[in-house]
């Protein structure tokens, strides 16, 4: 085995890093340098080919993009990033090898940095981390029975030690990127792109840039009946593929080739079937009909039809009943498991798929995810906590620190006081819930080792350095029971787990004219049904169809909307949306307006104490139209005050929209989505998000005053004064309740 | 109930902060304004829901976790002793919630039967003028003579005593029992004395009881001279509440004790007993749960005959005896108004000697019959005496709440599981709320700080004495307190070593702070927050080298300022108008026009109308010790040349015939200074005493050391 890399590290230093012959090449393997030896150690069974090199072509060989993202990184000394690849039976079958590119950083230590590849747990490839120059190609055969029909997990993890810096600061500076499109599965034949199976819908899998497209063939775009099974069908094939954000498109022909990561999807009632299809025409004819149908040119098509479109919308259910979503057959960007986490339940981090490492490094870091329900309400006042099983060494020093992050922002900084007893059992960590969110929540766990021999930092010792530090995968992540409720408009619920939508009885929908809207609507409700795991049943209706009273959805241009929507939408008419006047250049410096006296204690307040002006509101100013910029998509919600909570969609033109809607469905910009506003013009880097002033608590559980009295906690946290108040009210009472028990017990004067 | 609910609602940090602030600011509108009644109740409730709120959030949220057990166990004990300290600040609020106002004073009507009444001054080894001054001011005391007799009950000529197997000692008894029964003689009181010293001070009373019959039995200490309306003031409740078993009056102090004399405040801040007296009592009399207090009270003789007299098993017989008869339905009056003077000890040793017996008595009483759930008491009054006893626990709290910060400086222990943003949110807000509440209720009585400095006197010596009664609940017995000593050179107290070695040790936490600052700061914070903490500690230890460094005292016995018109014969045998300016158990100050014939060094005679009945006697030597000009006149300073028993009856009417006079006194020293002012104040003293502290030390600590060798 030492062999093998040793030649394969050879061969790659004298093709890509002629700087670097010069040195010795101690690509010494042995155990004792093994930076990071999963614990337990799987039986790894010694992979078999001998294939060094890329291998040359010759055979017809079929090629499936892995990464459902345009690039992977890998950063800090111990990363490790998965996905999911899905396989038909015939690819699972053939002979194939994993190829792959890769950069790094030029401080990363190739003596102490190892590249490893894991495909369903089974190491594959290990070698040292050294190509900072040019991209390394790799290319890895893969042992046969390895990749199995289905759900196959290719997991990258990468060592990396710095070169000279023994600082925790310097394992910032430490990365590995694979190159674009480079992650692949090459099969030899007889493995083809064709899938044949609707249990095998996500083996359609990503084209070079990691997207999954469907072209869509669709009869009459403006039957309401027709729209409403084209956004369920959109949804389902979300979930069906397996895919974060399913690209859509209409069209009115079939693809010509097979193309990678593209399914074509006919959607029609048998009556209007083209004549390719003359042989299906029988089956939809008597009931609803989904199938894959065979081409000739290898191009995958997706039949959904039926007598009438009632039928046409039944057929779509299929997809997801012979591909039922489970944790075995996750999404494939979400390779970990991400559990519901409800009130008063804990969960080992074993169970979020973290294993338990032992640690040389400086900065260890660990991500894991979990979902919470769409009414969790504890964000202001909660706190969760990590029950850390860990030890160190002696080597650590105090003042060593748990930083936990939850999605993406720093919840708490636990310092080490004292590392005397090597030994963390059961110590909790609170960690505020402020930034948790309904829906799926990154939580990631980064130890800053300061460590006495570090501050030596002899050479080569980034690596050298004997373990110091052991996270058990038995920690525990556990919660406290939180409060249940929603509080309404907020789009981060919508959008993270469809609610208020969700449920068996359809919520009305209204969708704009042309395909456009009809498009926009589609990426919308496949979005959120691929971050909730759920098809929200929709109906499309008429604008004068909607009822004030009951929670509704409209994807539709501002120019399309008749008064009463467009005053429901909470979004100005089109024309308000004027841009500012005048040579903005020139402007730039001269409105720096000085800022209010009371701004230096108000900051200090925000940043010490943690206190917003607005925690300090009594009454909260009134939600105003949004103005949004020309060519933006806009998300937004409104209670009626009726009762109805009304997502909508909207931009300036029904093409705008759709493009933005392309643009909002991208992951990061979907979890950004929150407030009752959330906006994204093309130029823009990021969703602005407008929150909600004005918000309703609306109950969705049945009633219980445990829950009453965490909700309270959640609202009184945001509403200070009124705290403040409920306690002095309630003081007066007991007061005057106290004074006249006073005034009849013991003596009188 | 519903306010219990929304105190536990565990919203964030920062709303409590928000809430505790603004109920703060309205509690110091409400302060400020000096709004009483329902208003005075709303701070105290804002108050109480401030501390409320930091006891859920100390309970369920700072505990060290379980398994790290040398951590838990002694954050636990920190945990305990501040849950000790809520729980007696919510009993003293519910004791002080509405005490009664003073009473008006009162006099026996025309008409009505005049009771008999015997009174007892029961004694041990207190000295001939001492003894002398008491029966003169008890014989002096308005009632119809032949109502009222006068017990000298003394236990230092028992037979026990004269007998003694040392004959030295048995020859003092001998010699006491002599004089004494001719003072008795000669003051018209009767002497009585017993076979053997049982049962200490109850026995001795108890034998009075014995031998007497009156109805009701007025006690006084032998240091306690009640005033001449004594029995006037207190006689008539008794005809009022045939169910009545006790009178109790204050007990007023004419001399400092020793952290008022070595910090030089007895004349501006108000005495440490009259919180006691000036509120507490009054509190607990609203609760029908005043008790008694060992003298300068009227007892009913019916009473105690219920109980067999006075009880006798704990060593503070007199709260065991009131306990035992509110337990039985019997009644309790406290007359706020001084109505005796008496003294309190003079030096630092002997108060830690008296404050001992409290304390052990207390806790005997609370082991033998815990009033929480002794029978026949009402809800109010146990709770009451649960005050009453509890508080002397105080002791564990105070020297927990020294020891704590150590824990974490020296052995990094993590006792308080906060960070500092929850320590200032709750923490903080606590202490100032604290703070606020003490001062509203008690501000008038006792300065900012001031307690934690008394608790802190004495709990250095009195921990290691509950912890012995804790053992053993029966082996403390009686000491005699003494009250007659004088400090006549400035020295250490020979009890002041341990106040210098904690002293030092604090010292040393301040450096540890300093460094571990330093050395680690990924905990700055919560070092400067318990460092802070510490520097508090050395704050009061600083203090309280000061109490420990006795002054040397100019006069022996302090001086009544009184205004009694006069006339002085000098050695030319004329008689001059003059004016008695002061007066005091030693002597007087009398203002003359000149000094003809009024010389230094010479005796003379001073001629004045008595206010009691002194059987015509009006004349009394003295002896001139000095004389200086005072504007146009001059002041003679004179001692007492007592030649009989006759004449400490004319000493007693100037000292204590006109009880107003001391109520004024204590009047002119109950002002509420307020927390800002009463905190620097507070802390211009700890500086000043600190410096006075460690400069006794270093002139007298070595002479100490040698004398100790």
């Amino acid at each position: 085995m030492n062999r093998r890399f040793l030649s394969i590290a050879s061969l790659l230093a004298t093709a890509s890093l002629p700087a670097m012959a010069q040195t010795p090449l101690p690509f010494d393997m042995s155990p004792e340098s093994d930076l990071v030896i999963p614990v337990p150690v799987a039986p790894t069974p010694t992979p078999q080919p001998a294939a060094v090199a890329p291998a040359p072509v010759v055979a017809p060989t079929f090629t499936r993009f892995v990464l459902p993202d345009q690039q992977m990184r890998l950063e800090g000394e111990e990363a490790s990033r998965a996905v999911v690849v899905y396989l038909t039976e015939e690819q699972a079958g053939a002979a194939a090898r994993l190829e792959f590119s890769y950069l790094n950083a030029l401080v990363v230590a190739p003596e102490v940095s190892a590249l490893a590849v894991r495909i369903n747990g089974t190491e594959i490839a290990r070698q040292p981390i050294a190509s900072s120059a040019s991209p390394s190609p790799i290319s890895v055969a893969l042992p046969a029975g390895l990749l199995r029909a289905g759900a196959n997990i290719v997991d990258f993890r990468a060592t990396q030690r710095h070169r000279t810096d023994c600082s925790v600061g310097s394992t910032y500076e430490l990365w590995t990127e694979l190159e674009e499109g480079s992650a692949r599965l090459v099969f030899d034949a007889p493995a083809s792109g064709r899938v044949t199976r609707l249990a095998d819908l996500a083996a359609v899998g990503v084209d070079q840039e990691g997207n999954t497209r469907v072209r869509l063939l669709q009869g009459a775009a403006n039957d309401p009946q027709a729209a409403t099974a084209g956004l369920q069908l959109a949804q389902q094939l979300a979930l069906a593929l397996r895919v974060a954000e399913l690209q859509i498109e209409t069209t009115t022909a079939l693809s010509s080739a097979y193309d990678p990561g593209v399914l074509d999807v006919v959607m029609m009632p048998a009556s209007a079937l083209p004549a390719q299809f003359a042989s299906a025409q029988a089956q939809a004819s008597a009931g609803p009909l989904a199938a894959l149908v065979p081409t000739a040119n290898g191009a995958n098509v997706l039949l959904v039809s039926g007598p009438d479109w009632a039928a046409v919308r039944r057929a779509g259910d299929a997809l997801l009943a012979s591909a039922p979503l489970t944790p075995q057959a996750p999404r494939i960007d979400l390779p970990t498991p991400h559990p519901m986490m409800l009130g008063g339940q804990s969960v080992s981090i074993a169970d979020l798929g973290v294993e338990t490492m032992e640690f040389n490094g400086r900065r260890y870091y660990s991500q894991l995810q979990f979902e919470l329900p769409y009414d969790f309400y504890a964000y202001r006042y909660g706190e969760l906590e990590l029950v850390l099983d860990a030890a160190y060494s002696s080597d650590v020093l105090p003042g060593s620190e748990i930083d936990i992050y939850t999605n993406g922002k720093i919840a708490s900084a636990t310092p080490l006081l004292r590392t005397d007893g090597g030994l963390l059992r059961d110590t909790v960590i609170r960690i505020p819930m402020t930034n948790l969110r309904p829906g799926r929540n990154e939580v990631a766990v980064s130890v800053n080792l300061q460590a006495q021999s570090d501050s030596v930092c002899s050479p080569g010792w980034t690596g050298q350095a004997p373990n110091r530090f052991v996270l058990s995968s038995t920690s525990q992540l556990r919660f406290p029971d939180y409060a249940r409720a929603a509080a309404m408009p907020d789009l981060l619920v919508t959008a993270g787990s469809g609610w208020p939508y969700t449920g068996t009885q359809p919520s009305p929908i209204v969708v704009g004219n042309g395909t456009d809207s009809l498009v926009s609507a589609m990426l919308m409700l496949s979005r959120v049904a691929a971050a909730s795991g759920r098809v929200l049943p929709v109906d499309v209706v008429s604008p004068n169809e909607l009822s004030p009273e009951r929670n509704a959805l409209v994807v539709m241009p501002l120019g399309e909307m008749s008064p009463p929507v467009l005053s429901a939408s909470g979004v100005a008419p089109a024309a308000a949306a004027v841009a500012p006047a005048g040579d903005t250049v020139l402007d730039q410096f001269a409105t720096e307006a000085p800022p209010p006296i009371w701004s230096g204690p108000v900051n200090w307040l925000a940043e010490r104490v943690g206190l917003e002006p607005d925690d300090l509101r009594i009454l909260p100013v009134a939600d105003t139209l949004y103005s949004a910029a020309p060519g933006a998509v806009v998300m937004s919600q409104v209670r009626r005050p009726e009762g109805g909570i009304w997502t909508v969609l909207t931009g300036a033109d029904a093409q705008a929209m759709r493009e933005g809607a392309g643009r909002l469905v991208i992951t990061e910009n979907w979890r950004s989505i929150a407030g009752r506003i959330s906006a994204i013009a093309p130029t823009d880097q990021g969703v602005t998000v407008v929150q909600a002033n004005n918000m309703t608590l609306v109950e969705t559980q049945p009633f219980s005053l445990l829950n009453l009295r965490l909700i309270a906690a959640n609202w009184f946290s945001g509403n200070i004064l009124y705290f403040a108040a409920a306690i002095a009210a309630g003081a007066v009472l007991l007061m005057l309740a106290s004074s006249f028990v006073l005034t009849q017990l013991g003596r009188r004067s | 109930m519903a306010i219990f609910l929304l105190i536990t609602i565990p919203v964030s940090v920062q709303v409590h902060l928000v809430m505790a602030v603004m109920l703060l600011l309205a509690m110091t509108v409400i302060k400020t304004l000096r709004l009483e009644g329902n208003w005075r109740l709303l701070l105290l409730t804002f108050g109480t829901i401030i501390v409320l709120r930091y006891a859920y959030w100390r309970t369920t949220s700072t505990l060290p976790p379980l398994d790290q057990w040398v951590d838990f166990t002694f954050g636990f004990i920190l945990y305990l002793a501040e849950m000790y300290c809520i729980v007696m600040l919510f009993l003293s609020l519910f004791v002080v919630i509405n005490p009664i106002p003073p009473r008006p004073s009162k006099r026996l009507a025309k008409d009505q039967p005049v009771p008999f009444v015997d009174v007892y001054i029961p004694t041990y080894n207190e000295d001939y003028d001492l003894l002398a001054g008491t029966l003169a001011a008890a014989k002096a005391m308005d009632y119809p003579e032949d109502r009222f007799t006068v017990w000298l009950l003394d236990d230092g000529g028992t037979e026990a005593k004269r007998n003694h197997s040392d004959p030295e000692t048995a020859a003092v008894a001998q010699e006491r029992y002599e004089q004494l029964q001719q003072l008795c003689a000669e003051l018209d009181c009767r002497y009585l004395t017993r076979a053997l010293n049982e049962h200490a001070k109850a026995g001795n009373l108890n034998n009075g009881l014995a031998n007497s019959t009156g109805e009701f039995v007025a006690v006084f200490d032998a240091d306690h001279a009640p005033a001449r309306d004594f029995l006037q003031e207190t006689v008539p409740y008794m005809g009022e509440d045939p169910k009545l078993f006790l009178v109790q009056t204050p007990h007023f102090f004419l001399n400092p004790d020793p952290l008022e004399r070595n910090l030089r405040t007895f004349e501006v801040m108000p005495s440490e007993n009259e919180m006691f007296y000036g509120v507490i009592q009054r509190g607990l009399d609203r609760w029908n749960a005043a008790f008694f207090c060992g003298s300068a009270a009227l007892l009913r003789r019916e009473a105690l005959q219920v109980t067999g007299g006075f009880a006798g098993r704990s060593i503070t017989e007199d709260c065991e005896t009131a306990i035992e008869l509110h337990s039985r339905g019997w009644n309790s009056v406290y007359v706020d108004k001084p109505l005796v003077a008496g003294l309190q000890p003079a030096t630092f040793s002997s108060f830690i000697g008296q404050r001992t017996r409290w304390a052990q008595g207390m806790m005997q009483i609370m082991l033998f019959s815990f009033p929480l759930f002794k029978p026949g008491l009402k809800l109010v009054q146990r709770l009451a005496y649960m005050s009453s006893v509890m508080f002397w626990l105080f002791p564990l709290p105070r020297i927990i709440f020294l020891l704590a910060p150590f824990c974490y400086l020296f052995f990094d222990l993590q006792i308080f599981t906060a960070s500092g943003g929850e320590f200032a949110a709750y923490t903080l807000t606590y202490v100032v709320v604290n703070l606020v509440m003490q001062n509203s209720l008690f501000g008038r009585w006792r300065w900012p700080w001031i307690s934690e400095l008394y608790e802190y006197i004495q709990s250095v010596h009195l921990f290691g004495a509950l912890v012995s009664v804790a053992r053993n609940p029966t082996k403390p017995t009686f000491k005699v307190t003494a009250k007659d000593e004088n400090v006549d050179v400035s020295r250490l107290s020979e009890l002041s070593r341990p106040f210098y070695l904690i002293f030092l040790l604090l010292i040393v936490a301040v450096l540890m702070t300093v460094f571990k600052i330093g050395a680690e700061p990924y905990q700055a914070e919560v070092t400067m927050v318990v460092g802070g903490w510490n520097i508090f500690n050395l704050i009061l230890a600083g203090c309280a080298l000061g109490v420990v460094s006795e002054r040397r005292e100019i006069r022996a016995s302090r001086r009544v300022n009184v205004e009694r018109r006069c006339e002085v014969q000098g050695a030319d045998g004329t008689w001059q108008k003059g004016l008695i300016t002061n007066v005091s158990s030693g002597g007087i100050g009398i203002r003359v026009g000149s000094t003809v014939g009024l010389t230094r060094s010479m005796p003379a005679k001073v001629r004045f109308s008595p206010l009691s009945d002194t059987r015509g006697h009006n004349e009394l030597s003295v002896y001139i010790q000095s004389t200086s000009t005072e504007g146009k006149g001059s002041v003679l300073g004179c001692r007492y040349m007592t030649e009989k028993g006759q004449d400490y009856r004319l000493i007693a009417d100037l000292l204590y015939a006109n009880s107003s006079n001391w109520q004024q006194r204590q009047r002119s020293r109950q002002v509420n200074i307020g927390i800002i002012r009463g905190t620097l104040r507070f802390l211009g003293i700890a500086l000043y005493q600190t410096g006075r502290g460690l400069g006794y030390f270093l002139r007298f600590g070595a002479a100490k050391a040698q004398s100790n060798e």
